[in-house]
C-alpha cells in the first residue's frame, strides 16, 4: 500500500531531492513493483519492462529537483513510464512499420499538477475486495485468474471450459463495472 | 489514426491480447493522442489495483478455505435445531408409539433430538448438493445466507423439505391406525 500517511514518502522525496540517495532508494523499492507491472503491461517482456523502469527512474531522479514533494511519487512515476514504454513500442517497429513515423518520442511528463492516481490505499482496496465478492461467481473467477494468476485470456478459457470470446467479455463487463463503482476514488 | 481507442481496446492491448497489427495501430494512436493516453494510464493504474486485491484469496474463488463452522453456518445449525424441536414435538405420540412398536423406544430425549437434528442436517447438506441451482455451490455447500445462493435452490429446498415431512407422518399415521 502506497499512502503516505505518516508522511514518510514526503520526507523521503525532500531528502532525495537535497541529494540522499538512500532516501532516493526507498523511494524506489517502494515503487518499481508497481512500476515494473505497467511497463509490462505496455511491451510486453519482464527483460524490457525493467529496462524502461531502470530509465524511468534516472530520469525521476533527474527531474526530482522540479517535483512538488507534497505530490505523490508514484503517479508521476507511473506516467514516465508509460510514456517511456510507448517509445520503446515505437523504436521497435519490427514486423510493421508506423504510418507517418515521424512524431517525436514521447516527452517525460513534467512534474505538474495532473489527474493523480493513488491506486493503492488501503481505502481503495477494500473497496475494491467488496465490489469483487459482490460480483457473479464467473465475473470473480476471470478476475481471479487474470489478475490473481496472470493467465492469458485462452488459458482461462481452457481452465474453465468456455470460448476465449466468452472470457473476453466477462472480464471487460467486470472491470468496467468495478471501474465505475471505484470512480472517483481511483482516477 | 482519427478514432479513439475505445475502453475494450485499451483493456485488450494492456492484457497483451491484441493481434499484432492493431496492437502497433494502437500503439501509434496512443503515442499522438493525449487523451487516450491518460485514459490508458488509468486502466493500467486500475489493473494494478486488481493485481494486488486477486492476490487475496476471494470467498468463491478458493472454496477450500472456508470456515466449516463459520457464523451463517451456526445459525443455520441452530435453525435446524429449533426445526428439529417443532418436528419432534409435532409427532411426539406417534413416533413414542412406532418405537414401542419396534422395541427401539428407550426413553431418551436427548438421543431422539439428536437423531432428528443429524437426519435434518444430512438432508440440507445432501438436498442442498443436489438442488442448487448454481454448480459451484454444489461443491461448497453455502449457507442459506451465503452471498450469491439462489432462491430458487432454496425455495426447492423447502419444498422438499415439506413434503417429506407430510409424508412421513401420513405414514407413521397409518402405521398407527392400521394396529
Ligand atoms: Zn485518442
Amino acid at each position: 500500500m502506497n499512502s503516505d500517511a505518516d508522511g514518510s514518502e514526503t520526507r523521503d522525496i525532500t531528502s532525495a531531492k537535497a541529494g540522499d540517495e538512500v532516501a532516493f532508494g526507498r523511494l524506489v523499492r517502494r515503487h518499481e513493483g508497481i512500476a515494473l507491472r505497467v511497463a509490462q503491461r505496455i511491451v510486453g517482456t519482464p527483460q524490457e519492462a525493467e529496462d524502461v523502469v531502470q530509465d524511468a527512474l534516472i530520469r525521476a531522479y533527474r527531474a526530482l529537483d522540479r517535483f512538488d514533494e507534497t505530490r505523490p511519487f508514484g503517479p508521476w512515476l507511473y506516467r514516465i513510464v508509460t510514456n517511456l514504454s510507448l517509445n520503446r513500442l515505437r523504436q521497435r517497429r519490427d514486423t510493421i512499420s508506423w504510418q507517418g513515423t515521424e512524431e517525436d518520442p514521447l516527452p517525460i511528463p513534467a512534474p505538474l499538477p495532473g489527474p493523480e492516481a493513488q491506486i493503492l490505499t488501503r481505502e481503495t482496496h477494500e473497496r475494491l475486495y467488496t465490489e469483487i465478492n459482490a460480483l457473479p461467481d464467473h465475473y470473480r473467477r476471470v478476475l481471479a485468474l487474470r489478475h490473481g494468476e496472470g493467465l492469458s485470456y485462452q488459458e482461462i478459457a481452457n481452465r474453465l471450459h468456455v470460448p476465449v470470446s466468452d472470457v473476453k467479455s466477462w472480464l471487460f463487463r467486470a472491470r468496467k463495472r468495478l471501474k465505475e463503482r471505484l470512480e472517483p476514488g481511483i482516477t | 489514426m482519427n478514432a479513439h481507442l475505445d475502453d475494450e481496446t485499451l483493456t485488450l492491448f494492456l492484457d497483451g491480447e491484441l493481434d499484432r497489427t492493431t496492437r502497433l495501430t494502437a500503439a501509434q494512436h496512443l503515442m499522438q493522442c493525449p487523451a487516450c493516453r491518460e485514459r490508458l494510464i488509468q486502466w493500467n493504474a486500475f489493473f494494478t489495483a486488481l493485481d494486488v486485491t486477486t492476490t487475496v484469496p476471494l470467498p468463491g474463488a478458493e472454496p477450500e478455505t472456508r470456515p466449516i463452522l463459520g457464523s451463517r453456518r451456526l445459525l443455520w445449525l441452530a435453525l435446524e435445531a429449533l426445526l428439529a424441536v417443532v418436528l419432534m414435538a409435532g409427532s411426539w405420540e406417534r413416533w413414542v408409539d412406532l418405537g414401542r412398536r419396534l422395541h427401539t423406544w428407550n426413553g431418551n430425549l436427548l438421543g431422539q433430538f439428536t437423531l432428528w437434528l443429524a437426519s435434518l442436517h444430512g438432508l440440507e447438506s445432501d438436498l442442498r448438493n443436489l438442488l442448487s441451482p448454481v454448480r459451484d455451490l454444489q461443491r461448497i455447500i453455502p449457507t442459506p445466507t451465503a452471498p450469491g445462493a439462489p432462491l430458487a435452490g432454496w425455495i426447492a429446498v423447502a419444498l422438499v423439505l415439506g413434503i417429506v415431512w407430510w409424508f412421513t407422518n401420513r405414514w407413521l399415521l397409518n402405521e398407527s391406525t392400521h394396529t
